[in-house]
């Protein structure tokens, strides 16, 4: 399933006045309508990629989270896959823990080095291990993801090193000859042929594949110890609730409609949230005035944006027009953030906070399995 | 031992991403900024390009006081004059991409590399102490992703890309543009290599093309999968229970990867 | 007799005295900068006095008739004593003259006492409360020294009656020299004369800010000498009556700005002193007590606090209430200029709002093309180079804001219906530079003023129209400093226009709410335009329920200045409190005018008067007619 994929578009529903689409909860519709269910197609195995054997190699490198990839590595591995051709292997090589099988990204290879795990700071260890993996492997393409957790930097020291002429970083588009950036922030596409280095912008690649790769693990290279010229000192411990707002991927935001703050602030803690609010609340003392988001606060992007009981006046909508996911919690179906939303829920802030908080901890105590699968 | 350390600030002539008008590109002025707090008046400003830039005007009116122009051709790299004219400056401080042209964020990464010294990114602040030896060492706090900082020591020299999230706030001045100056260095007559590989420009006036697959989907598959992706416009959850609700939430975030339970 | 004489050298010690204070204080004057003045203008005082100052007193016939009393009788007594005992003629007939004015003077004072018994709150106290006292014992001490017969005065008496009239001449002459209150008759006379802004007495509203010269590094006023010497002259005119205060809107909205505090701070400033003295209210959240400044120290932050000088909507309110003319306005952005021009310091979003002027020419950094995407299915002409209109349309920055495009479409939508011959500015269009003006960013108002009037000088028309009172403002009354002269008209005046020609037909309304009308500031108090709204809302057959402070003394919305922008926190937002004027009339609509108006109006949160534009009450009358 893609990335972007919505809610079933075939459950029960009826249109409401303005057109807006409503989710007629607790019936059951034609399809069967489960909760959690969503969407769920049944599994059905892949092909393998290839079955010949590996003549040339495509390198994707990238930092794991926790034991996983998220979804901006699983491109850099899937485009390794996609632009390979049957003669060309797949190795994915994995800086940090891997708790997850990435055969289905098309890695036939996989190197997991648990050691240089992005929490900590150490380039030239890094740079020495995987100049032994291109050494042995001599790749002919070598992608990566443009982030900030890393891989961007590493990317980058390897290019400075080997051939800066044949790389290409923050990458937008790529084919098996080409690759397309961005120039003069966005307003100019260049493009070239396709060099070996790249570092790929977040969106490029469509992870869903129709095939498999081998997935064979490989014992990662022994390198003699390095010595670092720059010291880690470690990470500073951190809230999330103070984590600055313009930074938060996840934010809990409070309006008007919400009368206790002491719920919204639960509920950020229960989803790992940082919270946020309109002037309105801020105004009345809810919410201290470094919270406040909008035209005349701060402007946000995260990833996901819970609007509880605000009506989504322009001002305010002005600060989280670069929030991927807003879902609104709104008594009144005709408030302005209603066209805004992705998801809204009616109902009144309290009871649907409270209701979700128990839902969520429910689901995190349990340790539900995860309901979407990939 | 040394007695002092010296900075500089590079300055790449920035473009406003709607209008195109000339402006001191963000990333660097935060360095610029930075490079102040640490190194007061002694901050060096460096350009690499043409006195004419009209973006240096900015850079003065945010408090540059004097900037030296290299003069470098735009259509090479400019990095091996750079490294050559900052040979002996302890810290190099860069914004992480420029706006204008390329923006690869390559630069810091060459400089040090052609300098063969250590390049810290994202820097968010750096503090130059004395040590124990009686010599400079620098303790560099990095941006992470979802709030987190690192804390990284290092020896001089070396070069530091700044991350825009800086804490130093840019204060532009009319005053100061008038006050400031632009001195043009000395051609070093190097040649420089010119930029590689080659590109092809066209006006951004499309949406990238994602790379996909052959799936062997039908055609008309891909069409619905393509409608359903677009479909704009969200959903509203009226009836049902507040638990009821409160599951459709879970639901979302599950569906889109927004949680990770 | 020795009284006669005695009071004969009183008076010319008491010329003395003033002289020498006078002198004094001049000296502290002359510390700000050279401003073009004539002695001549000393000739105009009286009419300035009698028709221009007392315009503003008579809103308060109660002091207006008081201040008549006790200044008329002062100065008639103080008059005929130069004559009866300064040049040494003793005539009966002249005592029976001084013994009338002091009477008079003694009245006055009289009702002077009783305001302050239970004084409102807006006047300061302090050294003010002295007056009525100082100024009966001068009216009581003349009055029995010249009319007493000799013989019947005994030593005592004299001796008594001299010391309340010593008493009392030295509250008037020690006054300018001190910097007490009396100071306000010398320095208030004298300003009436040396006005900065004289064009306010030929019977135009000024209201243009003054341009700086860039060029030879004028960048406002940093410390008290900056302002022009008739600026300082103007601030020892202060009365401290408070009548400004009572109108500002930051004030009533406790944010950390009262008018006639910063006047008053900035007499401190003048004078190297402090405002330990000050006996009026505080800026809110402010203390009194430790500012002071010097004519060559900075004002901010030591005198006065940053916070108190981006408080400000610049409405002008408290210009158009002070009785001594004073410009706090002119202060207030001179303070800013220096704040932004030399340090970059200002507070908020406003430092964006700037960049994006700048490096977009629009305040929200949007793209000059699409300014007027609202009009793109409207089929209306855009200006071009050698083709002549009658008319065109500059639409501002709220052409980028859904909200406001529904009344530029209204307004396009009258205009055709009135078939008038017009075209839109289109993507040529800048910012006018209005809001960065305001927040003393004079260099980047200078550039776009600058381009804006040589995109207009390619094109052929004959008016310009806007919806939007800021940029009616800045093109009709600041572009001229520049060399752009054009004839601007809002679009309120030009619908009235065209509804008195009879060119567009309006319909009776269908709107039978309970209306009001909010004047926004740059119309009003600025261009003096309040009536063309009044008549086209009555043409349209509405009644409009007037809030208590309306037309030139109407209550901003606190949209003005940048101040949203600077947003300095207060304990209540401006817009709340202009919505509750609303709610007293029982409105349920409010018409406005002007696109920050409308912004700020429906920015109030909770149940609210709907807000509508009159371009669309008109609009929506066309409709209805069809
Ligand atoms: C110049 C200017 C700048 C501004 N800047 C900003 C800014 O930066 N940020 C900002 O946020 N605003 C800003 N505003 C204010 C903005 O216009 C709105 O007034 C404000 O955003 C409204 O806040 P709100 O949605 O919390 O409150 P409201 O408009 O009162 O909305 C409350 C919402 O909560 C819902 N609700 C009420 N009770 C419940 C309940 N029990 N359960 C569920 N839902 C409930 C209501 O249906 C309503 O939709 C600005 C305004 C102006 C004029
Ligand atoms: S202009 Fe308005 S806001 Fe500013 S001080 Fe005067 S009354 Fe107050
Ligand atoms: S400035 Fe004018 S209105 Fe304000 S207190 Fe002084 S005299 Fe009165």
């Amino acid at each position: 399933m893609s990335g972007v994929k919505r809610i079933d578009p075939r459950r029960p529903y009826c249109l409401s006045p303005s057109g807006l689409r409503r989710i007629v909860l607790g019936e059951s519709g034609g399809a069967g309508f489960q909760f959690g269910a969503m969407a769920r197609p049944h599994k059905k195995v892949k092909p393998r990629r290839t079955h010949e054997p590996a003549k040339h190699w495509h390198m994707a490198i990238a930092h794991s989270n926790r034991g996983r990839l998220d979804d901006h590595a699983r491109e850099a591995v899937a485009a390794s896959a996609i632009l390979a051709t049957p003669e060309i292997g797949v190795i994915a090589v994995i800086l940090g823990d891997l708790h997850e099988d990435i055969a289905a990204l098309g890695a036939d290879r996989i190197v997991v080095i648990p050691e240089l795990d992005a929490a900590r700071f150490q380039p030239q260890r890094e740079e020495a291990v995987i100049q032994a993996l291109l050494d042995e492997y001599q790749p002919a393409q070598v992608l990566m993801p443009d982030n900030m957790l890393g891989d961007g930097d590493l990317g980058r020291r390897l290019i400075a090193k080997h051939e800066r002429a044949a790389a290409a970083t923050h990458v937008v588009e790529l084919d098996r000859q080409h690759v397309s950036v961005r120039w003069n922030s966005g307003t100019i596409f260049a493009k070239s042929i396709l060099p070996r280095f790249v570092l790929l912008t977040p969106g490029t690649v469509d992870i869903e594949l129709p095939f498999v790769g081998a997935g064979e693990q490989t014992a990662p290279p022994q390198i003699s110890s390095v010595t670092e010229v720059c010291r880690d000192l470690g990470l500073e411990p951190t809230e999330m609730s103070d984590i600055a707002l313009e930074e938060a991927d996840f934010i809990v935001s409070a309006g008007n409609g919400v009368r206790n703050v002491e719920t919204i602030d639960t509920l950020a803690r229960t989803l790992g949230a940082a919270v946020g609010a309109s002037r309105v609340a801020v105004d009345e003392g809810k919410l201290p005035r470094d919270k406040q988001i909008g035209a005349s606060g701060k402007t946000v992007s995260a990833t996901t944006y819970f609007a509880i009981g605000i009506s989504g006046a322009v001002q305010h909508l002005q600060g989280i027009k670069s929030c991927r996911h807003v879902i609104a919690i709104n008594r009144d179906a005709g408030a302005p953030i209603v066209k805004r939303a992705d998801l809204t829920v009616i109902g009144d802030a309290e009871e649907l906070m409270q209701a979700l908080i128990t839902r969520v901890e429910q689901a995190r105590n349990q340790g539900e399995a995860g309901e979407v699968e990939r | 031992m040394r007695d002092t350390f010296t900075v500089a600030a590079l300055a790449s002539a920035g473009r406003h991403p709607v209008s195109g008008a000339p402006r001191a590109c963000r990333a660097d002025a935060v360095a610029m900024a930075l490079g102040r707090r640490i190194a007061g008046d002694a901050l060096r400003v460096v350009h690499a390009g043409t006195a004419e830039e009209q973006s240096l005007q900015d850079y003065l009116a945010l408090g540059a006081g004097t900037i030296e122009v290299l003069p470098v051709d735009p259509s090479t790299d400019a990095a091996p004059a750079l490294a050559d004219y900052l040979r002996n400056v302890d810290i190099i401080l860069t914004g992480g991409n420029a706006e204008f042209g390329r923006g690869s964020g390559l630069l810091p990464y060459a400089l040090a590399e052609a300098l063969k010294r250590p390049v810290i990114a994202n820097a968010l602040d750096v503090n130059v102490e004395r040590n124990a030896d009686a010599d400079w060492s620098i303790e560099i706090r990095q941006f992470l992703p979802k709030g987190q900082r690192r804390r990284i020591a290092c020896p001089l020299p070396l070069v530091v890309s700044v991350h825009p999230r800086a804490p130093v706030e840019l204060k532009y001045a009319y005053a100061r543009r008038m006050s400031g100056r632009i001195d043009v260095a000395p051609d070093q007559g190097m040649v420089a290599p010119l930029l590689q590989p080659e590109w092809s420009v066209e006006i951004a006036s499309r949406r990238p093309v994602r790379l996909k697959a052959q799936d062997g989907k039908s055609a008309h598959a891909r069409m619905q999968s393509a409608i359903v992706s677009e479909a704009k416009g969200g959903v509203v959850a009226f009836e049902g229970t507040t638990v009821d609700k409160a599951q459709v939430m879970l639901n979302y975030l599950r569906e889109h990867r927004l949680v990770d339970f | 007799m020795w009284v006669a004489p005695a009071v004969t050298v009183l008076f010319w010690v008491s010329v003395a005295t003033l002289a020498m204070g006078l002198a004094r204080r001049s000296a502290l004057w002359r510390a700000g900068r050279e401003a073009p003045f004539a002695w001549s203008e000393l000739l105009a005082v009286p009419k300035r006095y009698f028709i221009d100052l007392h315009h503003v007193v008579a809103r308060d016939p109660y002091i207006a008739k008081t201040h008549i009393a006790t200044a008329g009788g002062a100065i008639a007594a103080l008059v005929l004593v130069a004559l009866n005992y300064g040049l040494v003629i003793y005539a009966r007939l002249l005592d029976w003259g001084i013994l009338l004015a002091a009477a008079v003077m003694l009245a006055g004072t009289y009702f002077v006492w009783a305001r302050r018994r239970e004084s409102p709150q807006r006047l300061s106290r302090g050294a003010w409360n002295r007056l009525p006292h100082s100024l009966a014992a001068f009216a009581i001490g003349l009055a029995i020294l010249v009319m007493a017969p000799p013989q019947a005065l005994s030593l005592a008496i004299a001796v008594f009656a001299l010391l309340l009239l010593l008493a009392g001449s030295a509250e008037l002459t020690l006054g300018i020299g001190a910097g007490s209150p009396m100071k306000h008759a010398v320095a208030g006379l004298l300003h009436l004369a040396f006005h900065p802004r004289p064009e306010r007495f030929s019977g135009g509203r000024s209201t243009a800010l003054a341009p700086l010269a860039l060029a030879n590094r004028d960048f406002g006023v940093a410390k008290p000498a900056d302002f022009l010497w008739t600026e300082l002259l103007s601030f020892d005119a202060c009365v401290e009556c408070g009548k400004c205060e009572q109108s500002c809107p930051a004030f009533a909205a406790r944010q950390p700005l009262n008018p006639k505090k910063l006047i008053q701070d900035l007499v401190a400033g003048l004078s190297s002193s402090s405002d330990v003295a000050y006996a009026g209210r505080p800026y809110p959240g402010i203390s009194i007590g430790a500012h002071r400044g010097s004519p060559d120290q900075p004002i901010v932050p030591k005198l006065i606090e940053a916070e108190t000088v981006w408080s400000c909507t610049t409405c002008r309110a408290c210009v158009e209430e002070c009785p001594m003319l004073i410009e706090h306005v002119d202060a207030i952005v001179g303070m800013r200029r220096s704040l932004n021009l030399t340090q970059g310091d200002v507070p908020g979003t406003a430092p964006e709002t700037l960049s994006n002027l700048r490096e977009t020419g629009t305040q929200g950094g949007y793209a000059k093309s699409a300014r007027y995407n609202w009009a793109i299915d409207l089929d209306v002409p855009e200006a071009q180079p050698g083709k002549p209109v009658d008319l065109l349309l500059f639409a501002g920055e709220g052409a980028f804001d859904m909200r406001y495009q529904r009344t530029l479409r209204a307004l396009v939508k009258s205009l055709k219906a009135a078939r008038v011959d017009f075209a839109i500015l289109g993507p040529r269009e800048c910012d006018t530079g209005d809001t960065a003006r305001r927040l003393g960013d004079e260099a980047t108002f200078q550039a776009l003023a600058r381009q804006n009037i040589a995109i207009l000088a390619a094109l052929n028309f004959k008016r310009i129209v806007t919806s939007d009172p800021h940029v009616l403002h800045s093109l009709r009354n600041e572009y001229p400093a520049f060399g752009g002269n054009y004839t601007v008209i809002h679009h309120t005046a030009l619908l009235a226009e065209l509804a008195s020609q009879g060119k567009l037909k309006l319909g009776k309304t269908t709107e039978t709410r309970t209306l009001t009308y909010h004047d926004p500031c740059y119309l009003g108090r600025y261009n003096g335009e309040t009536q063309a709204p009044r008549d086209l809302l009555r043409n349209l057959g509405i009644e409009v329920h007037e809030m208590q402070r309306s037309g030139l003394r109407a209550r901003c919305c606190g949209g003005g200045g940048g101040a949203p922008l600077t947003d300095i926190p207060g304990k209540q937002r401006i817009p709340d409190i202009r919505m509750a004027d609303a709610r007293e009339v029982g409105a349920d609509v409010i018409a406005v005018a002007c696109p920050q108006c409308t912004a700020m109006l429906e920015g109030v949160a909770g149940a609210r008067a709907e807000i509508l534009d009159i371009a669309e009450l008109v609009a929506s009358s066309l409709e209805a007619q069809q």
